[in-house]
């Protein structure tokens, strides 16, 4: 009998995996035979705009996502990076073979995760109330994690070519109605797609624009040397779409299954194909390329920006007609996608399914697009089914400090339209919820799990040196007339104090860089520290004022978002419209605040409920 | 006052009962059916009544007659409010309203309507927006042409349609921030800020026209007034009685008659204007003259147009208060008395603040001088009007609350190079082009525009 089951070994299976066994639990995933764990079919980078920050947050509250990526890291980038702190988010390269090599290597490693290699046939709940797995034999377990990513009911486009399955040259897994007629999904069908994979060789990089790794990216893991990197370094390379690719794909438009209706599945608008790019923006005709590598030993490169379920041939011709991919030879076609999802407003902050206890839903089978998303639910999904078998605390994330939790309150409050990334847009809090302070967000999360790992030991010093150093900086005063180095706006030219101010105050100032400056008065006082933790410190009292002043300016907002609707009331109101109805009625949102996140929901409905009107 | 009211059916007189006139009209909102109401009336009210065309029946109760009725129907939800309408013309003596009033109140389960509440209804049920609640308030309030216009105007959704426009500017420039943040290296960096710049320049231009319907209008234009000042025995109250054709205010040669101001309309040119005479500025012992000396100050800076009226013979140390108002208009009076000239002139020297000045004897004033006067006021009242500035104060707030942001805004899209605070800043000016939508929180607006409401409206 395992007490956490989890059908799946992608992202979102060894985060709940993994988080789980920390608790000293009977851990088990049971995995398609053929894949490894931790693989990545789509492209080879983990992090990104806001997902560099979820990346962080995994990582600081006990997850694997940061350690493999350090490991596996061939280029690191920040991105962002002239934009502000608040906004920056770091983006490795990786090597996909070397990730899902160590996934497995730290996976075998922990003795209380059971890896099982078999198809799952059949999954049902027994009289005790525990879930039975049919695989080879039967295995019973006290909370089951599915995390099958795109294998509901999967399909695989390539032009007229249909087969059934999740991933090119994977088997096909059963429906999720066979497993539980009671879960429901969405009435549309996800789609995502993936671009041809190319021979590295066939590739004329001095046509393309080079992007070089960037050795100052801090690794993710925050116990990981920041700038050591564990993995060679290689670049990246840009290329560009011209009119001739663009008329290619027009010119057959016929045989494209996105655009003749044989896929009827809604693909993410953030994530367009080239097929979509060449129809919805005709009159656009460069698009960017960015040639990723998929691995040190590996023979394809991935083309990011070109995914297409266009016939073979029309995918060598679009792609050869690009400048420096004249000769490309493709080695694996693009394909799409199609498959089921599970209805989200069905399932708890904790990831647990209401109307059957002790089945937990993460990842890409919830909707979601992009491995940090899968992996930060099964994280959170992993957590709460073991806090459940011990019966503590759920661990609930708030929007208000983490993306993750952005997340799953968007998920589970929201029944989405197409596939859900995470961008910096969704938070309202933006300027808090960055990469520099994650240990600070998520160490009160961590130390409610009572665990007493060295990353615990790790974080409970962070966390208590970080109040000293902002104590510290509160204090001390720098004589008015000292000089010190401004840096934001280019040559470094000292500038002369007209004041007297705290330490505090002078980070504040626009003109300087607050991180070399904590550094320069640190020095000046013979106190040395460590670098993450005054970079914590040195960011955050720059956005200290600005955090506050936006926290003062919210009240007048809060309250009316903390005003109590009727939704029922609302959704029978015959004045408004049906579509605004139906939302509010699946949603069943309590307060306006809720009622504001709903997609769709029309300004002059909200105001109308803001005047109590209904 | 927030309105959590029942949705009982509410009965009140629509159009006004304060005095007797030939007719009345009441009405009824909110009931089930018309069946419900059918013992009142000698027609058949369960059998066929087409909504919208007016039927002449007897009102009765327990048989007894009460009056004779025009009546018409409005079936919900095609009626002002949304709600079941029963409008009633009846004979507009107000006993006889509030019998009737009486009768729905005692035996038909209906209530008195509270200030404003079938508006509030049409509001709730999204017949009117909010906006178009204030421009119905204006217009039912409307003291001059203008306001009476703009009210209309915004009943008809005119204003919020521009509101829309902005808003709408407002997510475009929104979104393309966004586009700079979260997806710039998907269509590149400088097209990313391409779309930024020009959505920007969009939205504050559509900003500095709006920005021109509020920023000349210093003064109250609903009701306009035109205020005469100056100290005491200057012939303020003389000049009030002139312009009224009227023994309005008492006169006399006493200093400090008028103690408190005193205010009438006059029509000039078909526009309504509030003429106000003042206390004469002084020093005085007087409680209550100290009292109207107060407001009276007050009222100089408020007034839409400012007269100021100078004896030259008896000047006060407290004419200095009058250094810091502008005047359209500044008159000598008591031009007759020996030495005028010479008194002018002294007064002009030590006070140069003065600018241009006329001279009037107003015992006997010029035949001409009424018609330069309404002349000048008027052509200041249509130069106002000309930008069609917008009169609602709550709006006029918010757009320039809103006006000054986007200038802070602009200088910061250029020198702020971190977006994260831009993108805040950006937050702060969403929050009061919503609130110009009507997207804000119950407490602020509704009680002032409800209260303003005369029952039954």
């Amino acid at each position: 009998m395992f007490d956490v089951l989890i059908i799946g070994g992608g992202h979102a299976g060894i985060e709940a995996a993994y988080i789980s066994s920390q608790f000293n639990l009977r851990v088990g995933i049971i995995t398609m035979p053929g894949i490894g764990l931790g693989s990545a079919p789509c492209n080879p980078s983990v992090g990104g705009v806001g997902k560099g920050q979820v990346v962080r947050e995994i990582d600081a509250l006990g997850g694997l996502m940061g350690i493999l990526a350090d490991k596996a890291g061939i280029q690191f980038r920040t991105l962002n990076e002239s934009k502000g702190f608040a906004v920056q988010s770091s983006r490795v390269q990786i090597d996909k073979e070397l990730y899902s090599q160590e996934a497995e290597t730290l996976i075998s490693s922990v003795p209380n995760i059971e890896v099982i290699r078999e198809k799952v046939e059949k999954v049902s709940k027994n009289e005790d109330g525990f879930f039975e797995v049919l695989g080879k034999s039967l295995y019973t377990t006290k909370k089951l994690v599915v995390t099958v990513g795109t294998f509901l009911n999967g399909r695989l486009h390539t032009g007229s070519d249909q087969t059934s399955g999740g991933r090119v040259g994977c088997d096909k897994s059963v429906g999720l109605s066979e497993l539980f007629s009671e879960v429901k999904t969405c009435p549309n069908r996800f789609k995502t797609g993936t671009p041809p994979r190319l021979h590295k060789d066939s590739i004329d990089y001095s046509l393309l624009e080079e992007q070089p790794s960037d050795p100052s990216v801090r690794n993710f893991h925050c116990m990981h040397k920041p700038l050591e990197r564990l993995a060679p370094q290689v670049s990246c390379y840009l290329a560009r779409t011209n009119e001739l690719t663009m008329q290619v794909i027009r010119d057959n438009r016929e045989r494209s299954p996105m655009f003749n209706g044989q896929i009827k599945a809604v693909g993410a608008r953030y994530c367009p194909s080239i097929e979509d790019k060449a129809f919805r923006y005709p009159e656009k005709h460069v698009h960017h390329v960015f040639i990723e590598p998929e691995g040190l030993s590996l023979e394809t490169v991935y083309p990011s920006g070109i995914s297409s379920s266009l016939p073979q041939e029309v995918q060598d011709e679009y792609v050869r007609s690009i400048t420096g991919l004249e000769r490309a030879k493709i080695e694996v076609y693009g394909y799409a996608v199609e498959y089921d999802v599970v209805d989200t407003t069905f399932l708890r902050m904790t990831l647990e399914h209401f109307s059957i206890p002790g089945l937990y839903f993460a990842g890409q089978v919830n909707g979601t697009s992009g491995y940090e998303e899968a992996a930060g639910q099964g994280l959170i999904a992993g957590a709460n089914a073991s806090l459940s078998v011990l019966g503590k605390e759920p661990l609930i994330l708030s929007r208000h400090d983490s993306y993750i939790g952005v997340m799953i309150e968007d998920l589970t409050s929201n029944t989405r339209d197409e596939p859900y990334r995470l961008f910096t847009a969704r938070s309202e809090n933006r300027l808090y919820i960055r990469e520099d302070n994650t240990i600070l967000r998520m160490c009160p999360y961590r130390t409610a799990l009572g665990l007493t790992l060295p990353l615990d030991h790790y974080q409970a010093q962070f966390y208590s040196s970080y109040f000293i150093l902002n104590d510290f900086c509160d204090v001390t005063m720098i004589p008015e007339s000292s000089f010190i180095l401004r840096e934001m706006s280019g040559v470094g030219e000292s500038q002369q104090l007209v004041k007297r101010m705290s330490v505090s105050e002078l980070l504040r100032q626009a003109w300087l860089n607050p991180i070399t400056a904590l550094s320069r008065v640190l020095e000046s006082f013979g106190i040395s520290l460590d670098i993450d933790l005054v970079r914590t410190v040195a960011i955050s009292k720059k956005y200290d004022g600005y955090i506050k002043r936006s926290e003062d300016h919210l009240e007048k907002v809060k309250k009316l978002d903390g005003m109590i609707i009727n939704w029922e009331k609302i959704s029978t109101s015959p004045n408004v419209s049906f579509e605004c109805r139906q939302r509010i009625s699946r949603i069943r949102p309590e307060t306006f605040g809720q009622l504001k996140l709903i997609e769709g929901i029309r300004p002059a409905t909200l105001a109308v409920v803001a005047a109590r009107a209904l | 006052m927030i309105f959590l009211y029942s949705d009982d059916p509410i009965v009140a007189c629509s159009s006004g009962s304060q005095a007797n006139a030939a007719i009345a009209v009441i009405r009824i909102s909110g009931f089930e059916s018309l069946s419900s109401l059918n013992n009142f009336f000698q027609l058949d009210l369960s059998g066929p009544i087409e909504p919208r065309r007016v039927y002449y029946t007897k009102l009765v109760l327990q048989g007894h007659f009460i009056d004779d009725v025009c009546l018409t129907y409005f079936a919900g939800p095609r009626s002002y409010n949304g709600e079941n309408i029963l409008e009633l013309s009846v004979h507009g003596n107000t006993l006889n309203i509030d019998r009737i009033l009486t009768l729905f109140t005692t035996h038909a389960g209906c209530r008195i309507a509270q200030p404003g509440e079938f508006t509030y209804r049409a509001l709730r049920n999204k017949k009117l927006t909010l906006s178009q609640v204030e421009g119905l308030d204006l217009f039912l309030n409307a003291n001059s042409n203008f306001a009476l216009d703009q009210g209309l105007s915004l009943l008809s959704g005119n204003l919020h349609d521009v509101y829309q426009e902005l808003y709408d500017l407002f997510l475009l420039h929104k979104s393309s921030l966004e586009l700079l943040i979260d997806f710039s290296e998907d269509i590149g960096e400088e097209a990313a800020r391409n779309y930024f710049l020009e959505s920007l320049s969009r939205l504050s231009h559509k900003f500095v026209s709006l920005e021109k319907r509020v920023l000349p209008l210093d003064h109250n234009l609903i009701c306009p007034e035109v205020v005469i000042s100056g100290l005491p025995n200057a012939g303020k109250s003389s000049l009030f009685n002139f312009l009224l054709s009227d023994d309005r205010a008492i006169v006399s040669p006493v200093p400090g008659t008028t103690r408190d101001f005193l205010g009438e309309m006059i029509f000039i040119d078909g526009i309504k204007f509030r003429l106000v005479d003042t206390a004469g500025i002084r020093e005085s012992d007087d409680l209550i003259e100290n009292e109207g000396v107060k407001r009276s100050k007050k009222k100089l800076t408020e007034g839409f147009f400012s007269i100021l009226l100078i004896n030259p013979f008896e000047m006060l140390p407290t004419f200095e208060t009058f250094r810091s108002s502008h005047f359209d208009l500044i008159f000598f009076t008591h031009r007759d008395l020996p030495g005028f000239d010479e008194a002018v002139a002294s007064v002009i020297t030590s006070h140069p603040w003065l600018g241009p000045t006329g001279a009037i004897d107003l015992n006997f004033p010029p035949a001409d001088f009424e018609i330069s006067i309404n002349q000048k006021i008027n052509e200041k009242y249509l130069r106002l009007v000309q930008d069609k500035p917008i009169l609602l104060s709550r709006h006029r707030e918010l757009i320039l609350t809103a006006s000054l942001k986007i200038k802070e805004y602009q200088i910061l899209a250029v020198s702020e190079t971190d977006v994260g605070v831009l993108s805040q800043e950006l937050s702060f000016l969403g929050h009061c082009v919503s609130e110009l939508l009507g997207i804000v929180s119950p407490d602020q607006v509704l009680n002032s525009i409800f209260s303003n409401f005369c029952i039954g409206k």
